[in-house]
């Protein structure tokens, strides 16, 4: 089974990259790829609780992404320091994560067999 | 009509110089609007001028409850009513 | 009423308008792919409808049957199960009876 990691950088809804990159996961994941994603940088952002897009039409990204353990993607993975930088923690995110750091990134790309940083 | 400039910053302050830049030129008595991706820099209060956060971008990012308390949070009809008030609007991206 | 039951749908047959769906809406649907709908078409039919409520979009396959299973315990979050009763694909014909977009990311 081929495996992929998914690398999320940006903020959601300011620009359409957060969307596309949950479609590459969702639709891999239905080609039975193993999927895992890891949010950095301003990507923590689209983990954030509490987004309402009921008045702006977009779909709502907080939404699509609680359900990734229905499509199996894990582990889901949040920079920490990221986070910190931000003024969050964990109890800011709308799922169960899995902690890692900047100095973490490399050792985990070699265990997929691609990456995707998006 | 005011005559400090009124600073719209529309990017992520970590993705974009757009804050930093932005910061580094204006004067203290400068009044500046988050809205769009620029509004996550309302978590924190980035500097001593008055801010304001554009109530959507706020709420679509589930941000309205998180926000510093110094920072005054508007509609777009505030937001209007602020860039007629002042001579210069500055965006920037 | 024809104009009640026949609202607009797309190329392959999908509202064009969530709000159109009503319980009359969907047994049309159901009856242009030859479905006639029974208490466990209607359960599956809120189930999918509960997921794109939920998670703002429509499943695809697997994450239903997981969906299902959660929601409904495991006799009827199986695929053999959903096969039986929406021949074919379940997750695309579900959506479209349900009255949601066709999911994206389905097979």
């Amino acid at each position: 089974m081929a495996s992929l990691l998914m690398i999320c950088r940006k903020a959601p809804y300011g620009s359409s990259y957060a969307r596309e990159a949950i479609d590459i996961a969702l639709a891999a994941s239905a080609f039975e790829v193993k999927v895992a994603m890891l949010f950095t940088d301003d990507g923590v952002l689209q983990l954030l609780k509490g987004q309402n897009t009921a008045n702006t039409g977009s779909k709502n990204v907080e939404a699509v992404l609680s359900s990734l353990p229905l499509y199996e993607v894990a582990p889901i993975l949040v920079n920490e320091d990221a986070l910190a930088q931000r003024n969050l923690s964990v109890s800011d995110l709308n799922m169960a994560v899995e902690l890692c750091r900047a100095k973490d990134v490399s050792a985990l790309c070699a265990q997929y067999d691609r990456v995707l940083t998006i | 009509m005011d005559n400090a400039t009124l600073h719209l910053v529309q990017q992520s302050a970590s993705a974009s110089s757009a804050l930093r830049d932005c910061l580094a030129s204006c004067q203290p008595a400068d009044p500046i609007v988050l809205m769009h991706d620029a509004v996550y820099a309302a978590l924190y209060k980035p500097a001593d001028n008055e801010f304001y956060a554009l109530r959507p971008d706020l709420e679509e990012r589930g941000l309205l409850d998180r926000i510093d308390k110094a920072i005054h949070v508007i509609d777009y009809p505030d937001l209007v009513a602020l860039s007629d008030r002042y001579r210069h609007n500055l965006s920037w991206f | 009423m024809a104009s009640s039951t026949s609202p607009a749908t797309d190329d392959e047959g999908y509202l064009l308008h969530l709000g159109d769906w009503n319980e009359g809406v969907a047994r049309h649907l159901a009856a242009t792919e030859d479905i006639e709908l029974t208490p466990d078409h209607w359960e599956l039919i809120k189930l999918i409808q509960d997921f794109y409520q939920e998670f703002d979009h429509s499943p695809a396959m697997r994450p239903l049957i997981k969906y299902a299973k959660q929601k409904l315990g495991s006799d009827k979050g199986s695929s053999l199960y959903f096969l039986k009763l929406f021949p074919g694909s379940p997750a695309k014909l579900l959506s479209k009876i349900a009255g949601l977009p066709r999911p994206e990311n389905c097979l």
